[in-house]
């Protein structure tokens, strides 16, 4: 099958149950919004190491956010609950109260609720004062920059992630914009986020290693270097492999995600030198979720 | 939306308690033609005083309503209760969720013991507006309550929590031992406001009320833009918390007093 001329390959990506939270971050401007959210969700491209994958799903508008400042949706997407519970904790006590103007709140509603602010409102050393808003629970933190706002609990659901799809193309140059070109068509698309750094991660990896303390290693399949030596995945005219990973709250944010970054980088101008669309897995044997590329970007 | 529409067919010559009619799981519109009621002396079907219609929901639309019927709404928790004209005593007593709007006043007892749910009224209050119910230690437990017109005297007794806008006049006693909550009155307040308060939150316009408190530092309140908006989206209406500048009240001499004051300029 081609798209736009650019072959896809008939495969599929692999992704797995994961448990998602949304929160809103806002502050004065959107400085100080961004600097908060970037800290929040730095070091959290993969659950392999960092614990939870997090990302900006969107800016939002001064209309669109509880407090009518600027403001950011983030995600976070962990393996299970305690984790994510952990993780959400750590990071918006480190990350968000710690920056100046911000203010916190939950952007999902839901039954299954974790902590936000639940046990940050200790810092107040018993001067924060609780406050019953619209049947929600909100900690007022006295700090040094005035007070710290922050939504009590939010809602954790299931969610889905590692959805994704990898770019073959001539050279690192046309791979990287490509990439760009994908991304960015994505940057706002609702209830996705692509953790990685830029949205783009060059070390995909298998399961397991020649060395047994090592649980995950490079794709040797994919990797142009050893188009000789390995069970090369590659033809001859591929010089370089990129690969975009989506995780989404739902299979369909994933699909139209997929879509739509796919159809965006086939239409760019040297997409001759874009030699295919594939997408990694592991033989279909550890993720729930099938995204197969050609159903999708029928 | 579905909703059960009741219509007073005539005019009330006894209080009529209403409080069991919305509260039942009824099967079809003829279960609810023959829910019986204390009306005077009799007991009689709701079909002789109501003209019933609509479908069996938990949307209920009360027509040509009147200040007679009491217990409107006690121990609500289906979708929504909507009156046109007066209502009588304890409307949304104890309610647990929904939403109830009045177009028209309310007696006495209005909301006591309130545990959630939301409550808009377009007129006014009588007395004993979210008062503690005598079997309670507490007034309004939770919810959030709007009132367009004035309240009568001795509101908002042992409040726990929740939110209260009013955008008319209070009167006396109002707000006495109130435990916590947060509360905007837009309009005069009378005399012994806020007896032995322990915590809260008040958004008024009267400076006198301050006299006991030590004016804060000037600073970003964080809290402040939120709860605008929320006062904003809940009223539907800009301008109900508008001001150019305000000015936050803690700290009252009476130690054992921990709310604080956000007076609009």
């Amino acid at each position: 099958m081609y798209l736009n001329r650019v072959f896809i390959h008939n495969t599929f990506a692999e992704a797995f149950n994961m448990k998602a939270c949304r929160i809103i971050v806002t502050a004065d401007n959107d400085k100080w919004a961004k600097n908060a959210v970037n800290s929040l969700t730095g070091f959290a491209t993969s659950v392999i190491a960092c614990g939870v994958e997090a990302g900006i799903e969107c800016k939002l508008k001064k209309s669109e956010t509880p407090d009518g400042r600027q403001g950011y949706s983030v995600l976070l997407f962990s393996m299970s609950r305690g984790e994510l519970e952990k993780q959400l904790e750590t990071r918006v006590g480190q990350c968000i109260l710690t920056c100046p103007t911000t203010a916190v709140f939950s952007g999902l509603d839901g039954e299954d609720m974790i902590p936000l602010g639940k046990n940050l409102r200790y810092f107040g050393d018993g001067y924060q004062i609780s406050k019953q808003i619209d049947g929600k629970r909100f900690w007022r933190i006295p700090v040094m920059d005035g007070e710290f706002l922050c939504e009590e609990k939010t809602a954790r659901i299931p969610a889905i992630g590692g959805g994704n799809f990898l770019v073959l193309a001539k050279d690192r140059d046309v791979c990287l914009k490509a990439c760009e070109i994908a991304i960015e068509s994505i940057k706002n698309h609702p209830n996705v986020i692509t953790p990685f750094p830029g949205g783009v991660v060059r070390s995909g990896s298998k399961v397991g290693s020649k060395y047994k303390f090592l649980i995950a290693s490079t794709n040797d399949e994919f990797c142009p270097t050893l188009k000789t030596s390995a069970n090369t995945q590659l033809g001859s005219n591929v010089g370089c492999v990129m690969e975009i990973v989506i995780n989404g709250l739902e299979r369909k944010d994933i699909e139209n995600a997929m879509k739509t970054a796919i159809s965006a980088l086939t239409k760019m101008k040297s997409n001759k030198d874009i030699v295919g669309i594939s997408a990694g897995n592991y033989g279909g044997k550890l993720g729930q979720h099938h995204f197969k590329l050609r159903k999708i970007l029928k | 939306m579905k909703s059960l529409i009741f219509s007073l067919k005539k005019k009330l010559k006894y209080r009529l308690d209403v409080s069991k009619l919305y509260n039942c799981n009824y099967k079809n519109l003829q279960e609810v033609k023959k829910f019986k009621l204390n009306y005077g002396k009799n007991i009689i079907n709701a079909s002789e005083l109501f003209s019933i219609s609509g479908n069996v929901s938990s949307n209920i639309v009360i027509k040509s309503s009147s200040e007679l019927l009491d217990n409107v709404g006690k121990d609500f928790q289906g979708e929504s209760i909507t009156i046109y004209g007066n209502v009588g005593n304890n409307l949304g007593q104890e309610m647990k969720s929904g939403c109830i709007t009045v177009h028209g006043n309310t007696l006495d007892y209005t909301a006591s013991g309130i545990k959630g749910g939301v409550i808009h009224i377009m007129g006014n209050v009588g007395d004993y507006f979210c008062a503690k119910p005598n079997h309670a230690n507490e007034g309004m437990k939770n919810g959030t309550i709007y009132i367009r017109g004035n309240c009568g005297d001795f509101g908002l007794r042992r409040m726990r929590r929740g939110m209260v806008i009013i955008n008319g006049d209070v009167g006396k006693n109002f707000c006495s031992e109130m435990i916590s909550g947060t509360i905007l009155i837009n309009g005069k307040i009378g005399n012994d406001f806020g007896k032995k308060i322990k915590r809260g939150t008040f958004i008024l316009r009267k400076k006198e009320l301050t006299k006991d408190y030590i004016k804060s530092n000037n600073c970003n309140y964080n809290f402040f833009p939120f709860l605008k908006k929320n006062v904003c989206s809940i009223t539907n209406n800009e301008r109900i918390m508008s001001y150019k500048y305000f000015e936050r009240y803690s700290s009252n001499k009476d130690e054992s007093n921990l709310s604080e004051i956000f007076l609009l300029h």
